[in-house]
């Protein structure tokens, strides 16, 4: 009987079985299949380069999955400073190609209080022998730790302050050195990098050839779904990785970013449904090609069932709560009423069809009702869902898709992020940015009548008013938008361009995240409640505030502009007070 | 007592006004104690009766052994301009119509356009649907007692009453002082004066801490002098009414252009809590908000620091301790053990702000009643008192949402977005990011709040079975609720931020 050993090392990144025995990083580390699927990130090469600079304390902190441990593992490796494949809790190791020692700590929430003020003093201190540390810590027992410190050997510092620097480090991320009370340490926060960025890389990985080697030669190749998997996703790779690292940016974007555990938790479980080679010789029958097809595991289902224990993946669970498979998208219609499947890739096609096929028999001999039946809306859905991920997608067709399953503007998005827009694609944008000011600080929307200008009245949100004091006013014309280039200090990959506002009164730029341009968008389209996410209004408020400021009209207080909406559009008046009489301009 | 006022008799008032001072009144909505509040603070103030000695007001004058006086300029000139041909036309006297369409056409005569398409009188309508849109307590009342938002220091006007016997019988005539002075603007046995005792609270705070005085003036002055154009307007239409009104310029203007007012005392346990009153008061006005939002924000703070002051004189004087928690249920789940306890929390809340009713002197208050022919049943003196004491914790904790349901059984406090908000800007400087379980902790000790199992403990001791993971769920929704908000960033693992952002 042939066993590929990598489908057990898949069914063991997840966590939606019991035997999880690799979910956690050091068991994955000592697993030989990691060294082939591993990605190695830049910001390694950035660690050892600061290394390499000067003696430096290096602090990895982050989420848990974040892959803090991969990452040392990777910098010892390069620096051939690892003892095999295994890495210590704590350890003093001496690397040649840097002539000189690297203490690092593995992480410092399995040591004890007082080996962990003990560990924190020995990585600064080696510093001043000339070698460098590196220490893996979760946030809590760092902040503990640090002050523990302060307390054993004082130098003067408040709890608190070494508080707030920590917190302020962590928040901002910079890459640069910065002070935890007296010592000088880089910190480094994992759950602040971008990860969606490695996404490619890794289904590449997982999809070498040589880890399916066994599957292509096995006899049970032709009723095995995870061969059939395998096969799907390779056969449309380049839409398969669109759409899944798309998903991932949503969420990036949207502030629900996912850890690289939790990412690979749910590609292997979508690969594997955790089903074991003896299961698909021995124990398996019926439709489960379909059934545990990377379209349906991928998203929480096992065929049209949702399955419990595939929500105990958080990336999985987030994609259920979008119910992505109940919107409406291009092809329903030749899927739904002209029953053509021809727009899936073959292997789907062919695993699909006949399910969908056999299943519609029942509605044209039996009563029950095609559009209320909750097995045929189900089904319908599971065809959506190949549709997402293995329709023959073209370019367009998969930005107006993701506009249709995200956002309106999320292609646009994308799009902007990754190149250069052109001048009139630009422009476009601004008029919009323009038009959707103009409702939010006046509160009617730009009529064809209006001038190139935005008001800037005394205006209360809940409520337009007719009849509204003029305190200021922006020329459109000193309303600008760029595209600029940012990058990332840890990884040059992790540049991207973005969109940013900037007026010419105002210092600084105003950037525009994906929420931001939704916003916009709905603004301009009309949309009934245009009420704010509360995350994204506080920017807006300040961006008002400072535009408040900055152009207000200056001089004389005593003339008093008006602005007065009417149905020929808005209109100035200009009172001028003096002594007993009102001038009307 | 504060302030100390010597041969006071405070055992004749009614209860709550006894064990919560003089006096926070059931009928006054959520502006007015705000709006009362800015017109203490803005108006010249003092010790002595007369208004030649009163400072220059824009200020927190803290009177030593006897009441504070201040003096606000009624302006029923402007009042009537902008209100009276907007109001209920029942309540509108003869008096006033005519006042007003005279005076109209003098203001008229005094404007210049050269815009062929407007006309002074829509020149007159349009100032005053510009003043007009700022309007603050309307619900059907009479143009006197209506209010603005507090946008400009001439527009926050006194309380004033006209009485129907009176001005429904009043002709216009000009010079005739009654046309402005016929209301009563200090009637004790009407007017609510919840603002005043939270302005003697304030006092309180900067007592304490001295320091803060100079930056709540500065904080309260950038609210209300923002927009000087509007005092611009306003202070033209009040000077054109004297000049139009009263040709005659010998007349006696108390009562006219100023009137005075009295504040009375608090009780001394309410210092207590005035430190945390002074620094919640800076951190909110120093947060860089859209002006409107910043006044409904105040609104809602001057109302929750007004139950916590009760709440804590009420567990004062029963158990000389500030134990009465607030238990915040954000849980949905009707069956679940936070609401129960959220609900019986509540329930003893009220309760204890009414009890503490009876630590008052009954018999001395009956005394006074009898003296004065009016009732004096017992079960008649506490039903009153319960209007002005828990039934007044509950119909403010409903007007900010912050005790629900709005109607009907199992209240409780939770949190909706602006409560949230306030929590925010009030509890951190703005601009500082502070551990979300530094946050949680500070929500205990300005507020006792208790939302999660550390701040439970804490509070109700290890002792009692208390059910942590349900203090757990809440106080993960907390968290979700301040991060869909925008305040709160997750650092790293289970490490997460609160920030006051309005910097």
């Amino acid at each position: 009987m042939t066993v590929n050993n990598y489908i057990k090392y898949l069914n063991s990144m997840n966590n939606a079985n019991s035997s999880n025995e690799n979910a956690i990083a050091e068991s994955q580390i000592s697993n030989p299949y990691y060294e082939k699927i591993r990605v190695d990130r830049n910001i390694g090469e950035y660690i050892i380069q600061k290394i390499k600079q000067a003696p430096n304390v290096v602090i990895l902190t982050g989420h848990a999955g974040d892959g803090k441990t991969g990452l040392l593992y990777q910098i010892l490796k390069s620096l051939n400073a690892l003892n095999g494949n295994s890495i210590s809790k704590f350890q003093e190791v001496y690397s040649q190609q840097l002539n000189t020692t690297i203490f690092y700590v593995k992480d410092m929430s399995e040591l004890n209080k007082e080996e962990q003020i003990n560990v924190l003093k020995h990585a600064l201190d080696i510093k001043n022998h000339g070698g460098s540390s590196i220490l893996i810590s979760n946030t809590g027992p760092l902040i503990e730790a640090f002050k523990g410190l302060e307390q054993a050997y004082p130098t003067g510092v408040s709890m608190t302050e070494i508080e707030m620097n920590l917190l302020k480090l962590m928040d901002e991320n910079n890459g640069g050195i910065g002070k935890v009370g007296k010592y000088d340490v880089l910190l480094i926060n994992m759950a602040r990098i971008d990860n969606v960025i490695i996404i490619p890389r890794l289904l590449r990985n997982l999809l070498a050839d040589d880890l399916w080697i066994e599957c292509n030669n096995c006899e049970s190749k032709k009723k095995c779904p995870i061969y059939h998997n395998y096969l799907s996703v390779k056969e449309n790779y380049v839409n398969v990785e669109k759409f899944i690292s798309s998903y991932y940016r949503w969420l990036y974007e949207t502030d629900r970013r996912l850890t690289i555990r939790q990412i690979l938790s749910q590609i292997s479980y979508s690969l594997t449904g955790n089903l074991t080679c003896d299961d698909i010789k021995n124990k398996l029958n019926g439709n489960t090609l379909f059934n545990y097809h990377f379209s349906n595991l991928f998203f929480g289902y096992v065929g049209v069932i949702k399955n419990k224990d595939a929500l105990q993946i958080k990336a999985i669970q987030e994609l259920q709560n979008l119910q992505l498979d109940s919107k409406e998208l291009p092809n329903d219609y030749s899927f739904f009423v002209q029953e053509d499947f021809s727009f899936l890739t073959q292997t789907v096609k062919m695993i699909i069809q006949p399910i969908w096929n056999s299943e519609m028999r029942r509605y044209t001999t039996s009563s029950s009702d095609l559009l209320k039946s909750e097995r045929a809306r189900e089904l319908r859905k599971a065809v959506r869902r190949a549709q997402i991920l293995f329709g023959n997608h073209d370019e367009d067709s998969i930005s107006n898709m993701l506009n249709m399953l995200f956002s309106p503007v999320f292609s646009e998005y994308l799009k902007i992020r990754s190149k250069q827009l052109n001048l009139r694609e630009i422009r476009e944008i601004r008029n919009k940015i323009v038009k959707a000011l103009y409702t939010m600080f006046v509160g009617f929307p730009m009529g064809n009548f209006d001038e190139e200008v935005i008001y800037l009245p005394v205006n209360r949100k809940e409520m337009a008013q007719p009849v509204q004091l003029l305190l200021g006013k922006i020329e459109a014309s000193s309303i600008h938008v760029e595209q600029n280039y940012i990058t990332s200090v840890y990884d040059r990959e992790e540049g991207y361009y973005r969109l940013e506002l900037r007026f010419e009164n105002v210092d600084g730029k105003f950037p525009i995240s994906l929420m931001l341009l939704d916003y916009f968008n709905k603004v301009v389209k009309g949309a009934v409640s245009t009420k704010l996410n509360p995350s994204l209004s506080h920017g807006v408020d300040k961006l008002k505030s400072k535009l408040y400021q900055r152009y207000r009209f200056n001089g004389n207080q005593t003339e008093i502009k008006i602005l007065i909406h009417t149905a020929k559009g808005p209109k100035i008046i200009t009172l001028e007070i003096y002594d007993k009489g009102i001038y009307v301009k | 007592m504060f302030p100390h006022l010597k041969d006071f008799e405070r055992d004749s008032e009614n209860l709550q006004i006894q064990i919560y001072g003089q006096r926070i009144y059931r009928s006054q909505t959520l502006y007015e104690y705000l709006l009362e509040f800015l017109l203490v603070f803005i108006s010249p103030k003092g010790e002595s009766d007369s208004l030649d000695s009163a400072d220059q007001g824009f200020s927190f004058f803290i009177p030593k052994n006897s009441t504070l006086k201040y003096f606000p300029n009624p302006r029923i000139g402007l009042k009537r301009f902008i209100f009276l041909n907007k109001s209920d036309p029942e309540k509108r006297f003869k008096v006033d119509k005519d006042a007003l369409s005279n005076f109209r056409v003098y203001l008229q005569e005094n404007i210049e356009t050269d815009n062929s398409n407007l006309n002074p009188d829509m020149v007159l309508d349009i100032i005053q649907d510009l003043l007009y849109s700022f309007n603050a307590v309307t619900g059907g009342r009479s143009w006197f007692a209506q209010s603005l938002l507090p946008v400009a220091p001439e527009l926050i006007f006194c309380e004033a009453m006209g009485k129907k016997a009176v001005r429904k019988s009043m002709e216009y005539k000009r010079n005739d002082e009654k046309v402005d002075k016929a209301f009563s603007f200090t009637d004790r046995a009407f007017m609510a004066r919840g603002g005043e005792v939270y302005y003697l609270h304030v006092l309180q705070g900067i007592l304490q801490k001295p320091e803060y005085e100079e930056r709540l003036v500065e904080g309260l002055r950038g609210l209300l002098q923002g927009i000087p154009q509007l005092s611009e307007v306003a202070n033209y239409i009040q000077k054109m009414w004297f000049l139009y009104h009263y040709e005659d310029n010998s007349i006696d203007f108390d009562g006219i252009s100023w009137i005075k007012r009295e504040t009375s005392w608090i009780p001394d346990n309410y210092s207590l809590r005035a430190g945390y009153t002074v620094i919640e008061l800076d951190n909110l006005l120093r947060s860089r908000l859209d002006p409107f939002e910043k006044i409904q924000l105040l609104g809602s703070l001057i109302a929750v620091q007004i139950i916590r002051m009760m709440c804590l004189q009420s567990t004062e004087l029963l158990y000389n301790d500030d134990s009465q928690e607030w238990l915040i249920d954000l849980t949905d789940n009707p069956n679940g053990s936070i609401r129960k306890m959220a609900v019986s929390s509540y329930r003893k809340l009220e309760e204890n702000v009414f009890r503490a009713v009876h630590e008052a002197n009954l018999k001395k208050y009956q005394e006074k009643l009898r003296s004065q022919n009016k009732k004096s049943s017992e079960i008649h003196i506490y039903k009153e008192a319960s209007e002005d004491t828990n039934k007044l914790v509950r119909r403010l904790g409903k007007d900010i949402e912050f005790v629900v349901p709005p109607t009907g059984k199992n209240m409780r406090f939770t949190f909706n977005e602006n409560m949230i908000k306030l929590l925010v800007t009030s509890l951190i400087i703005p601009g500082e990011r502070i551990l979300f379980s530094t946050f949680l902790n500070k929500c205990y000790e300005h507020f006792r709040m208790v939302i999660g199992p550390t701040e439970a403990i804490k509070h109700f001791g290890e002792k009692q079975n208390l059910d942590l993971s349900s203090f757990d769920e809440n106080v993960n929704i907390m968290q979700q609720m301040l991060k869909d908000c925008g305040f709160l960033r997750d650092l790293s693992d289970a490490v997460s931020i609160v920030e006051n952002p309005f910097v």
